[in-house]
């Protein structure tokens, strides 16, 4: 009777076995028959080591652990991740909706009272709700437990694995041969045959040991090492500093701060560049650009980059010294300090400045132009008309987004964006005339009585912005790194077979073989042999035993 | 122009393509009737292969033409995968020589593929966030690793169908039987959209207000069974005008964040396929499914158990590759951020966390066997869920339509 | 491994990612809940008024405390609170305090537009923040809000929305106190 935590030694060989092992990892006796059968169907899965011990007297932790290196709690924990992420593509997430709208309005405008209980229960943030990190968590823990307690019994067990086995050893593998006739030389050249495919061989006494592959049974537990530094990495993203996503608008022409960087950097948009497709170029896109709007083919923002010499206080002057410039295009950002600039998109929607001029009331022009820009007007024009006149503009009255007229003869605004200018406007002519009109879009009410003077608009410019993303990420390299070796382990643990062969010529000929995968092609390498010298042939006992299995 | 020529040679090549698979099917299905097999097999496989080589010229004849990889629109993506599953058959013949696997994979390979013809077929220049080599690697990855993925549903269908008692009445025969049925509404899907649109020229455009607030015209190909709120029946009478018309509508109407003309399109391909399902069944006079079983009865199930584990394992790591690491490399570079958790990308996740669950039940739990072809079905499923409803459902940066 | 050592490595992993996750969701939540609260310190700040003059936070906290009021001219409230801003800070007769207006992103043409066109002179400091750093800095949402910072730089009170003439009094004792 073996005691849950006493080293067992193998009445054969006289290894020594940690508790709970199966197989002696030296000779390979069945040492103890008291598994569980229901959940180890195949003993040679972990080479006969122990999976768990189960103690008895557990603690919490012990509890906790044990729970955690159930394959099935696993599967579990990933469903449940599945389900979530799911869940999550029902609604568009709150970073997907238009920016600077309110959530809560937005959900429940759109998609009604399943708009607002989706909001209540924080599924618009689903992928950072405590929940869904909590999940990660486990998943996370449950790697862990999971390769801890089979991958470092099975390293050792492979690791001391004796080259004599047991009889009863050869006799429990799939593949098993014994041919009495065969000779000692025989046996020999069977050998060095298989040597030839690459098997490295060890011999003691009469047997022999081949084996190539054994790194693929490592291959899980190098993904899951994999796995688990690209959560470690996605976690350290919540911490501060390591992570930056943030939209800048740049307006062409003007500089504006970079968000993020305490006001270390700002940059200039000096030029925006929109080139589209072609229509008619006599490609065999044409067809399919007739029927859209013109397609951007490339857009750029050409930028000079500068550093501020006094940014420590918030909102005070930067002193902007110019450090470099480049040309941001789509794929290829704008390196600096860490940070990454990329061109995202660009809208010219925003109003930047209107034109007007003046005209009699028979619809003739008698002015030349003035420009008033919307987010900064001037307060004053000077402008020369037709016949040698003068004209004094003055704006008296400016709102950017016109909502109504104040108690005091002003404008207000709605919003500070130009969207709907509005001004009152006093002309001035050479003999000292005032008028004054109310300009609107598409609008305009005489102030004074039958003005000769109308201001007529004649053009507007839209403001071209750029949208760039400023992008920092420390833990790019660790997410990175992390999925590269998850991938190395699931390419090395499936593409890769590990196969031994045990070789015995002390009766003629024993012969067994296992393998992690693929028992038909391995039975093809050794027959192909084996045939060479006449020795008999193997098969996998085991396609029996599936065929009754497989009956439903 | 020789770009034009090329395009010619594309077009044409899958053409003829499609047309020699189903040729196929004959000395194929003769390969398993006959006393001669391995010679009507050997001349089947031959077709195939030509078929495929057809296939690939279609795809390096349209990237020759138009400068980038073809694998930038609906179309090209499912003809892609389309191709694939003729690429993933091919691989499991030489390793297996299967050939009922074949009468199961080819045909599915074609439904596909005529599925996504209906789609525009035209080419396109690519939009910026599209240029780059990362489109060509990743997509041309993951379509690969679908087809190897598909071996497995191919696999389990057949497993199913054999295993699957005809006259046992249980949620298995439910869902096998309701299989059936989902093929027959692709089917009567695609004829629809043949004689509505290609022939009889079913055009009733609908003016409506949609979930941004925008005026927009949609052409209806099937009689209106649900509509827009407020739709307006209208006619074109040249470049953007509209005038109003009288065209059928039974009046449902429903609020615009709801696609209507798609469900409409839905509605009738579930509706009369539910009929010519009935009819079918009233023919046969027993469940659809069991009419396969004599072919699905001559393969090994053993052998179909094992493709349909060794394709997983074969195809699980090019799909994490191709699906997840090669396409977060291109979104990095095009977007800036190599994950954002947008539908497309979820779903991805989803199928590779449904093939772990795959693999590590596997390992322990006896999930041999029947529940393996389950899951195997299943899994193509998922994959045909992210290829079509992401696609056209859930709008947004990345769908192709 | 012998037991105790297998103890040692399954509690510590335990502990681990507890600790760990637990770091993790306290991040996540503080930074989902960011806002300038009570008793947080006052960021410092330097901007200019319309004027033309510095005002610079530090400086002004050395001897008096301050009543921070972010507003904007479209802002209708806001504009109703002004001149009972500066009444109260006119009659006042503490010495002890200055109330500064910050205007979010505006030019100085829509303030002047809007302080001609009240009846009273508004003497207050009116800082201009252009290009909205310190309106993002303290995480001020809707407009009005009102911040009182006392002589330790610490924000000793915070109001959103329009103030009536009993609230603007309750600041400035909160702050000269």
């Amino acid at each position: 009777m073996s005691k849950e935590n006493e080293y067992i030694e193998c009445p054969h060989c006289g290894h020594v076995n940690p508790p709970g092992t199966q197989l002696c990892q030296s000779c390979g006796l069945l040492i103890n028959d008291d598994y569980d059968k229901k959940k180890i169907k195949d003993v040679m899965r972990y080479d006969g080591s122990a999976v768990r011990s189960k103690v008895k007297s557990s603690s919490l932790f012990d509890k906790i652990w044990i729970f955690f290196t159930s394959i099935r709690n696993g599967v579990i924990i990933i469903a449940l991740i599945a389900i979530a992420s799911a869940i999550g593509t029902i609604l568009p997430q709150e970073y997907f909706i238009p920016v600077g709208v309110d959530a809560a309005d937005y959900y429940k405008e759109h998609y009604g009272t399943f708009g607002t209980l989706y909001y209540n229960l924080g599924f618009h943030n689903l992928y950072s709700s405590w929940w869904f990190l909590l999940l990660n968590a486990m998943l996370a823990l449950s790697i862990i437990a999971a390769s801890i307690d089979r991958g470092v019994p099975l390293f050792k067990s492979l690791k001391n694995q004796g080259v004599k086995k047991h009889p009863s050893y050869y006799k429990r593998q799939r593949i098993y041969l014994h041919n009495e006739e065969a000779s000692k030389d025989d046996v020999e050249s069977l050998v060095k045959d298989l040597e030839k495919k690459r098997y490295k061989v060890r011999k003691e006494e009469n047997s022999y040991l081949l084996e190539k592959g054994r790194l693929s049974r490592y291959g899980p537990y190098i993904n899951h090492t994999g796995l688990i530094i690209l959560l470690i990495g996605s976690m350290l993203r919540f911490f501060p500093g390591m992570y930056l996503d943030e939209l800048v608008y740049a307006p062409e022409g003007e500089t504006v701060k970079l968000p993020g960087t305490d006001s270390k950097y700002y940059i200039k948009n000096d030029e925006f560049i929109i080139d589209t497709y072609d229509k008619d170029a006599g490609t065999v896109f044409d067809k399919s650009l007739e029927n859209q709007e013109a397609l951007a083919s490339n857009y750029q923002t050409n930028i000079t980059f500068y550093e501020n010499e006094t940014s420590d206080i918030v909102g005070s002057e930067p002193e902007l010294k110019e450090v470099d410039r480049a040309e941001i295009k789509v794929n290829h950002p704008f390196k600096f300090d860490g940070y990454h600039l990329y061109q995202s998109s660009f809208d010219n929607s925003a109003m930047k400045s209107m034109t007007f001029e003046i005209q009699d009331d028979d619809g003739n022009v008698i002015s030349e132009p003035f420009e008033i820009n919307l987010k900064d007007p001037e307060e004053e024009f000077t402008i020369k008309g037709t016949d040698n006149t003068d004209f004094d503009i003055r704006l008296r009255a400016y709102a950017p987004d016109f909502l109504e007229i104040g108690s005091n003869g002003g404008l207000i605004s709605q919003t500070p964006v130009p969207r709907n200018p509005a001004f009152i406007f006093e002309v001035k002519d050479n003999d000292n005339n005032e008028e004054y009109s109310l300009i609107q879009i598409q609008d305009t009410t005489e102030i004074t009585e039958d003005n000769m003077y109308n201001v007529k608009f004649v053009s507007m410019e839209n403001e071209m912005s750029s949208v760039l993303t400023l992008k920092k990420d420390k833990t790019l390299f660790l997410i990175a790194s992390g999925f590269i070796i998850f991938l190395i382990g699931v390419f090395i643990g499936s593409y890769v077979n590990h196969r031994r062969i045990w070789i015995n010529s002390d009766n003629g000929l024993t012969l067994a073989a296992h393998t992690n995968r693929n028992y038909y092609s391995i039975s093809k390498e050794i027959n192909e042999i084996l045939e060479k010298r006449n020795l008999g042939e193997v098969v996998d006992s085991d396609s029996k035993v599936h065929d009754e299995r497989m009956k439903g | 122009m020789s770009d034009h020529l090329f395009l010619q040679i594309s077009n044409i090549s899958i053409y003829i393509g499609f047309i020699l698979l189903l040729i196929s099917l004959i000395p194929l299905g003769m390969s398993i009737s006959s006393k001669r097999s391995s010679k009507y097999a050997n001349i089947a496989v031959w077709i195939v292969t030509i078929a495929f080589i057809l296939e690939l010229a279609y795809f390096i004849f349209r990237w020759l033409a138009t400068g980038h990889a073809p694998v930038s629109n609906l179309f090209e993506f499912i003809a892609m995968f389309s191709i694939m599953l003729i690429f993933g058959y091919l691989v499991t013949y030489h390793y297996y020589k299967t050939k009922v696997f074949g009468l199961f994979a080819i045909p599915i390979s074609l439904l596909l593929l005529g599925y996504g013809a209906l789609f525009s077929t035209d080419v396109a220049p690519l939009i910026p966030a599209l240029q780059s080599n990362w489109l060509a690697i990743h997509v041309i990855t993951v379509t690969i690793s679908y087809g190897i993925l598909s071996m497995s549903a191919v696999a389990g269908i057949i497993y199913l169908i054999k295993i699957v008692p005809a006259d046992e009445k249980s949620w298995r025969t439910f869902f096998l039987e309701g299989i059936s049925y989902f093929v027959i509404v692709i089917f009567t899907f695609m004829i629809m959209m043949i004689v509505m649109r290609g022939i009889v020229n079913y055009e009733a455009d609908f003016y409506y207000v949609n979930q941004q607030g925008e005026e927009e015209v949609v052409t209806y190909h099937l009689p209106s069974l649900v509509n827009y709120d407020d739709a307006i029946p209208v006619k074109n009478i040249g470049g953007n005008e509209y005038d109003k018309a009288d065209h059928f509508t039974t009046g449902i109407e429903l609020p615009p964040i709801i696609k209507a003309h798609s469900l409409n399109t839905v509605i009738w391909s579930v509706g009369v396929g539910l009929i010519i399902y009935g009819l079918l069944r009233l023919i046969a006079r027993r469940r659809l499914y069991t009419l396969f079983k004599p072919l699905a009865n001559k393969a090994d199930l053993n052998l179909m158990d094992d493709i349909g584990y060794r394709s997983v394992i074969i195809g699980f790591p090019l799909f994490a590759l191709g699906g997840l690491f090669f396409a977060a490399i291109w979104a990095q570079a095009a977007w800036s951020r190599f994950w954002g958790w947008d539908p497309k990308e979820t779903w991805a996740f989803i199928t590779f966390m449904f093939y772990t669950i795959f693999l590590h039940l596997r390992i322990n739990r006896g999930y041999e066997g029947e529940k393996s072809a389950w899951l195997a079905v299943a899994g193509f499923f998922l994959i045909l869920f992210n290829l079509v409803a992401i696609n056209l459902i859930v709008a947004g940066l990345h769908s192709y339509a | 491994m012998n037991k105790k050592a297998r103890n040692i490595l399954r509690i510590t992993i335990i502990v681990g990612i507890v600790i760990l996750t637990a770091a993790t969701l306290w991040f996540n939540f503080s930074s989902k809940n960011q806002s300038t609260k009570v008793g947080d310190t006052a960021i410092d700040f330097k901007l200019k008024t319309t004027d033309g003059e510095d005002v610079h936070l530090y400086d002004v906290t050395k001897d008096k405390g301050v009543i921070l009021n972010f507003w904007g001219t479209w802002c209708k409230p806001c504009r109703e609170e002004m001149p009972d801003l500066n009444e109260a800070y006119v009659t006042a007769d503490n010495d002890d305090f200055v109330i500064i207006t910050v205007n979010v992103s505006e030019n100085s043409q829509q303030i002047n537009q809007f302080l001609s066109g009240l009846p009273e002179e508004i003497s207050l400091p009116m800082a201009m923040d252009k290009d909205r750093s310190v309106t993002q800095e303290y995480n001020v949402g809707p407009l009005p809000t009102t911040i009182a910072v006392d002589k330790n730089n610490k924000i000793v009170k915070k109001q959103e929305y329009q103030l009536t003439k009993e609230d603007i009094q309750d600041f400035i004792n909160e702050v000269t106190d």
